[in-house]
């Protein structure tokens, strides 16, 4: 099957990040995955824009993210590209909390910790000044 | 921010007609839940039926919320729809929220 391949373009902006989820979950069920599984890469490319957002641009909008979608017969793959800051790690946080403990209970971290758990693979290099963040997810034979 | 409150004995219940929780209002959320909490509201009721969509800026803010009612109150969460569910699951929150299918259940175990 010849790859497909789609781009997407938002603004380091919040209020667009759903646009982006909405789109990719409708690609996800073309592209053949089931709900749950569109719902999975959906939380998956919100939370990776949102770092972006976050840690690249310090939630200033006016700068440009590209979703570069990919796809072929056996995997999808979601590039999410931006021209900021660039991370220092790629580690899973670790979300090992104690239920009770009301105080220590976590408010930030989970994006990551949820992006590492749903998808196959994550990869992410910075170069010549453009950070790009990828995750891939196999599609059903 | 679309919550409607509505009080039932000494609980509080917010409806959240928001389809999407999100960054994107996540942190009005949480500043519009503290405002609750800092009323006396101890006991809430958080009916989330509506909501399709929640990340994990939405899970932190209902986390805060928690946090701030403390330990003589509880923060429920009612009408979670299936992906909803799966999320709360994922990040092991189902572990700290008690989950109700329909309020009068979350209110039967509020008063209980």
């Amino acid at each position: 099957m010849k790859k497909k391949t789609i781009t997407l373009t938002i603004d380091s902006n919040l209020e667009d990040v759903g646009l982006v989820g909405v789109s990719v979950h409708a690609l996800g069920k073309h592209l053949g995955l089931d709900e749950s599984c569109a719902d999975e890469v959906e939380i998956c490319v919100v939370e990776a824009v949102n770092n972006a957002i976050e840690h690249a641009y310090l939630y200033t909008p006016g700068h440009t993210i590209q979703i570069l979608v990919q796809s072929d017969e056996e995997m999808l793959s979601i590039a999410i590209k931006d021209t900021g800051n660039s991370m220092e790690q790629l580690d899973p946080p670790n979300l090992d909390f104690d239920p009770e403990d009301l105080d220590n209970l976590p408010e930030g971290g989970m994006g990551l910790y949820i992006i590492h758990n749903v998808m196959d693979r994550i990869s992410y290099d910075s170069e010549n000044g453009v950070n790009t963040f990828t995750m891939f997810r196999r599609l059903a034979a | 921010m679309q919550l409607e409150t509505r009080k039932v004995g000494n609980v509080l219940v917010v409806d959240c007609f928001e389809a999407r929780l999100d960054a994107k209002v996540a942190v009005d959320f949480k500043t519009t839940m503290a405002g609750f909490i800092e009323q006396g509201n101890k006991i809430i009721i958080l009916n989330i039926g509506s909501v399709t969509f929640i990340d994990s800026s939405a899970l932190g803010a209902i986390v805060s919320s928690l946090k701030l009612i403390g330990r003589d109150g509880d923060l429920m969460i009612v009408g979670a729809q299936d992906a909803i569910v799966r999320m709360f699951k994922l990040t092991r929150m189902d572990r700290v929220f008690k989950m109700f299918t329909t309020e009068d259940e979350a209110l039967a175990a509020a008063t209980a």
